[in-house]
């Protein structure tokens, strides 16, 4: 663990390193590029004065709500894409167009139906989260061997009986790793939607320091937006650790 | 259990699996039935399990035409014997009858566990066991379920020669005890040659019935009897010789 943990760090570490020699050298413009340490204070300030966890609470809010949204239409259509194929037939086609269009593109018409406040920025987010947790759900469902379901005939499983004993259990690794992919999706399109329409959250962050010429801030907004997708991440890691403690790993 | 004029046709990949097969397996008799790869000897068996529905003939069981699954019937799968998301106990108490009263389930559960040697690896997950353990726990699923014929579908394969002899000996008990009528599927001659009552050996598919000869010795074999290398070589030579 040890190891991994400092072979993990030796590249940041590096980065941050070379960073900070190329500012302190007068490589760069420190108006663009600010010292590690400005930045670093400048996170240090955004903690010490609350302002930063209003904008982590809010877009976690957001982020969430999305997240949750994807996962209540995601799943299901997931699941009846995997298990019939007429579905599938009917479905996949509209789905796999949709697919090809980014959340960005849909920012305008989203405010256009559902207003510039928090429903069209859930919307954004709940669409860049849908498209990894029904494709891998589906594909999970889809990939069920034909083995484990004879079984279940030969058990006499009722068809809930199926779902929770086979369908629902075999699926789950393709589904967490679907869930993992649509929570990276929601956190950047929440950065990205903020940006464009909002006067809170860490996208707005970064644009407002912008405005304001405060790059240190500016690059602490950056920092943290990337530890806390990081942090979801793992958070995800250890549910998916705690969900399929039957896999080999 | 009887085969009439079965034939399983499988349009979707245009092959015809097996063709015309009658065959009958008595009460408490093992059948073993061998055969070149791809014969259809995997599906002669879910034709039995009730998985697979002949396109011509019947199978029947006790008399009734099977016309699915039957709670009479356990089979061991090949592959995807055993949930791998379950650990073995609760992969046993899923093939137990649901009618089963709970608290008899425990009971139930560790005596099967005990009859094939897996006690003290009800809480493990299947990955965690070795082949030959996960083929015992796969047969206690099947004992779970209380039943008059056993399939078995390669039980041996993938094992090594020790295991091999271990599991078809332990497996001659536990089919002895419970006079279970028996059907397996398999490659292997020295493990039919210690279970068998008869074999049937099928031809290249579409699999017809080629050769169907007793065994002709009592069930507790040790494997070393001087009758069984006669068999062994008559075995062998029919399995080379292809028709």
């Amino acid at each position: 663990m040890g190891k991994r943990l400092l072979q993990g760090l030796t590249l940041p570490l590096g980065v941050v390193l070379l960073w900070w020699a190329a500012t302190e050298a007068a490589l760069v413009n420190t108006t663009i590029l600010p010292g590690p340490g400005e930045v670093f204070l400048a996170v240090a300030d955004l903690v010490g004065d609350g302002r930063l966890w209003g904008h982590l609470d809010i877009s976690l809010r957001r982020v969430i709500g999305g997240f949750a949204l994807a996962l209540l239409f995601g799943l299901p259509v997931g699941l009846a894409v995997g298990y019939c194929s007429r579905v599938r037939e009917f479905l996949a086609p509209f789905l796999h167009f949709l697919r090809q269009i980014p959340p960005i593109a849909w920012i305008p018409v989203f405010i256009l139906w559902l207003g510039i406040d928090e429903m069209s920025k859930l919307a954004v987010i709940a669409y860049a989260a849908f498209f990894p947790v029904f494709l891998n759900t589906a594909a999970g469902v889809g990939s069920i061997s034909q083995g484990y379901l004879q079984m279940g005939r030969m058990l006499d499983f009722k068809w809930v009986e199926s779902f929770r004993h086979i369908i629902w259990p075999a699926a789950l690794p393709s589904i967490v790793a679907g869930l993992r992919l649509g929570m990276g999706n929601s956190w950047r399109a929440l950065v990205v939607a903020e940006m464009i329409a909002a006067s809170n959250g860490l996208g707005f962050l970064i644009v407002d320091s912008r405005q304001r010429v405060d790059t240190p801030e500016m690059y602490a907004g950056i920092l943290v937006i990337g530890t806390v997708g990081l942090i979801l991440d793992y958070l995800l890691v250890g549910l998916e650790a705690r969900l399929l403690v039957w896999q080999d790993r | 259990m009887r085969w009439q004029g079965v034939t399983v046709d499988y349009p979707l990949r245009r092959l015809r699996a097996v063709q015309d097969i009658s065959l009958e397996v008595s009460g408490g008799e093992v059948l073993a039935v061998m055969g070149p790869s791809g014969c259809g000897k995997s599906t002669l068996l879910k034709t039995a399990a009730g998985l697979v529905i002949p396109t011509e003939g019947t199978v029947q069981l006790g008399g009734d035409p099977l016309s699915g699954p039957s709670r009479r019937v356990a089979m061991v799968f090949q592959e995807a014997a055993l949930f791998p998301w379950f650990t073995v106990e609760r992969n046993v108490v899923l093939a137990l009858p649901r009618t089963m009263p709970l608290a008899e389930r425990a009971s139930q559960v560790s005596r099967l566990l005990d009859t094939v040697g897996l006690s003290d690896f009800a809480h493990v997950f299947p990955r965690e066991l070795s082949g030959g353990m996960a083929r015992r726990a796969a047969l206690a699923t099947a004992l779970a379920r209380d039943p008059v014929v056993l399939l078995l579908d390669e039980p041996f394969s993938g094992l090594d020669v020790t295991s091999r002899r271990r599991l078809a000996r332990e497996l001659a008990g536990i089919i002895a005890e419970r006079a279970l009528t028996t059907v397996l599927v398999t490659h292997s001659v020295d493990e039919v040659l210690m279970l068998a009552d008869r074999v049937v050996v099928l031809t290249a598919r579409p699999g017809r019935v080629r050769v169907d000869f007793p065994v002709g010795l009592p069930h507790s074999r040790r494997g070393n009897e001087p009758e069984l290398d006669t068999l062994r070589n008559s075995l062998y030579r029919i399995l080379e010789t292809e028709e």
